[in-house]
């Protein structure tokens, strides 16, 4: 009888990493870089005209309209975030995303610097975050500073050269990209206020403030009677005429002394105060607030909410239900 | 001559104005033109010369506003919106005790014709006068209480309706060294219209003299090279001196309570060291 070789167990190979230590350091940055680009661009896209504004406000919009460049700026950054996510650390993928970050540290870098030599108002950049987050110009520089740089300086370690290109993973970013621009043009019709905006049911009203130091102001020291009680507050510009077509509405809610007391909000100047009230004899009072307190609150003009004791119970897009029924009844 | 005596005559009859309340207390206030508000927001020019003991009044429920001076024939009501001067029997104008004034409920309102308004002013003519109601200059420089109180009705009824924290204020009135709180302040600021008057409330109630309360009001672009110096960005801010040095500031949220930040400024460093 042939005796039978047989083998219990291979021989013992060492097991090596598919990839060197320094990959998988630039592999997180990258991706960590991506994650926060994609979050920028999420607060962004959900309130694009605050974008928009804020690019005609940097002077962005000199060959094409401040609109058509925020849709191109978040395609572009979306598209990089999503590579960089997904791993594809290539040079075409790396210098444009330095060029970006670049660019955003020279936008809140020349705020702070406008903001410490006076020639801006410390509360009026909220950097790169949209209105997620209120930053001072000087938060904003080294948020971003602190956010971006570590990261981007890790995505340049370790990558891989002459590799092939990645087809799936940059055509989901192209894609994604894609996707992203359609959404924030169709995100002013979209009912993102409460998710846009600080302003949503159980938000407290003193914690909504602007400014720092000498210059911090906030809704309670404006309109501390809301502190107590039941209000409605109406944010819009006085010479909207979807506003001012309801003052006749308004006018008949404040009349009513069952309902909440009527509060309207605006960025408006005493001197346009006054003129507003020969003109349009407003029974509701006018409080004059700062369009840095305002702008963190709303998408679009005019927008409204209910206060209870000093916390937001509801929202409502436009003008609240109540004086819109009034308004449609009456006409 | 003329003039003159219609002058004399519509003078005795805003003296005359109290009495005839008090003659009338049986009619009551009109259910609706009622709790008209003293506001310091304009001044009345007529014939082109200013007329700043005119009590001009503001009701935001109506809305519109009344005018009782001495210097025109009879009362006159505006209404805004429909652009309408009115006149009343100046017997019907009853004064009340918070300083508000009540149309009576048998007042007969007179039409005078249309008022023009030209952006936040506003003009019409009485029987020849050509009558402005025109925005206020700012009150500009270093002011005191009754200054501010003189200048802008507002302020009298908001530090009225303030309450200072007493425990505060029983600290302040203590205070030996010498202390001066400087408020920058604009008589065109919404938002100093509300701080302003609580600290204003502070100083009546503190009646201390080694306490020093000054108020300095600026035009609208801060040009001031006092408020450049001192560093101000916004208003109001109360710049706090111990012993003629700045010890700290009132300024964005510490106006909720003045006296209390004031008294942390002026004490705590005392109290800290008692502490010790």
């Amino acid at each position: 009888m042939e005796a039978i070789e047989t083998t219990t167990s291979a021989p013992a190979i060492p097991r090596t990493p598919s990839h060197p230590i320094w990959w998988w350091v630039g592999t997180f940055g990258g991706a960590f870089l991506g994650v926060v680009l994609l979050v920028a661009v999420w607060a962004k896209a959900i309130d694009p005209a605050a974008f928009v504004e804020q690019i005609h406000t940097e002077g962005l919009d000199g060959f094409l309209s401040a609109q058509a460049v925020a849709l191109i700026a978040l395609a572009v950054e979306a598209a990089f975030g999503l590579a960089l996510l997904f791993g594809v650390r290539r040079l075409w993928v790396l210098v444009p995303a330095t060029l970006l970050v670049a660019f955003f540290l020279s936008l809140t870098g020349r705020s702070w610097w406008q903001a410490a030599h006076g020639l801006r108002s410390e509360s009026a950049s909220c950097g790169c975050f949209g209105n997620l987050a209120l930053r001072t110009p000087s938060q904003a520089f080294w948020q971003d500073l602190a956010l971006l740089v570590p990261a981007l300086l890790l995505a340049w370690v370790g990558r891989e050269r002459g590799a092939r290109m990645p087809r799936l993973r940059t055509a989901v970013a192209v894609v994604g990209a894609l996707a992203v621009a359609g959404f924030a043009w169709k995100a002013p019709a979209l009912p993102l206020d409460d998710l846009a905006t600080r302003l949503r049911p159980g938000a407290v009203t003193k914690d909504f403030c602007a400014g720092a130091g000498d210059s911090r102001i906030c809704l309670d020291s404006i309109v501390p009677e809301l502190k107590t009680g039941r209000h409605l507050v109406v944010m819009a510009k006085l010479d909207d005429p979807q506003f001012t077509k309801a003052v006749d509405a308004l006018n008949r809610y404040a009349g009513e002394s069952r309902n909440p007391t009527l509060w309207v909000l605006s960025p408006i100047t005493p001197e346009e105060k006054r003129a507003f009230f020969w003109k349009w004899g407003p029974a509701f009072e006018i409080r004059e607030t700062p369009q840095e307190l305002l702008r963190p609150l709303y998408r679009r003009l005019p927008r409204s909410f209910m206060v209870e004791d000093g916390k937001v119970t509801r929202t409502f897009g436009g003008l609240p239900p109540p004086l819109t029924r009034s308004e449609r009844s009456s006409t | 001559m003329k003039h003159t005596r219609s002058a004399v005559l519509a003078a005795l009859a805003l003296v005359a104005v109290p009495f005839v309340a008090l003659a009338q207390g049986a009619v009551p206030s009109d259910a609706i033109l009622r709790g008209f508000q003293p506001t310091g927001e304009f001044v009345l020019i007529v014939d082109g010369v200013p007329v700043p003991a005119a009590e001009i009044y503001q009701n935001d429920k109506v809305p519109a506003m009344f005018i009782l001076t001495s210097a025109l024939p009879s009362p006159v009501l505006l209404t805004p919106r429909t652009g309408q001067a009115e006149t009343v029997n100046l017997m019907k104008v009853s004064k009340q005790k918070d300083g508000s004034v009540d149309l009576l409920a048998d007042a007969v309102l007179s039409p005078l014709g249309q008022f023009t308004s030209e952006g936040e002013n506003v003009s019409f003519l009485f029987k020849g006068k050509k009558v402005r109601l025109n925005s206020r200059p700012a009150l500009l420089g270093v002011k005191s209480n009754a200054d501010l109180k003189g200048y802008l009705p507002e302020y009298v009824r908001n530090a009225r309706n303030y309450t200072p924290n007493a425990a505060a204020v029983a600290d302040l009135k203590k205070v030996g060294t010498p202390v001066t709180v400087r408020v920058y302040f604009g008589s065109w600021c919404p938002h100093c219209r509300q701080h302003v008057p609580l600290l204003l409330k502070v100083e009546d109630q503190v009646q201390n003299p080694k306490l020093r309360f000054e108020y300095f009001g600026l035009p609208r672009d801060f040009n001031d090279p006092e408020a450049k110096k001192a560093g101000i960005h916004s208003v109001p801010t109360g710049i706090v001196y111990v012993n003629g040095r700045e010890a700290g500031r009132i300024t964005g949220e510490g106006w909720t309570s003045p006296e209390v930040l004031l008294d942390r400024i002026v004490t705590g460093p005392a109290k800290a060291a008692k502490g010790k």
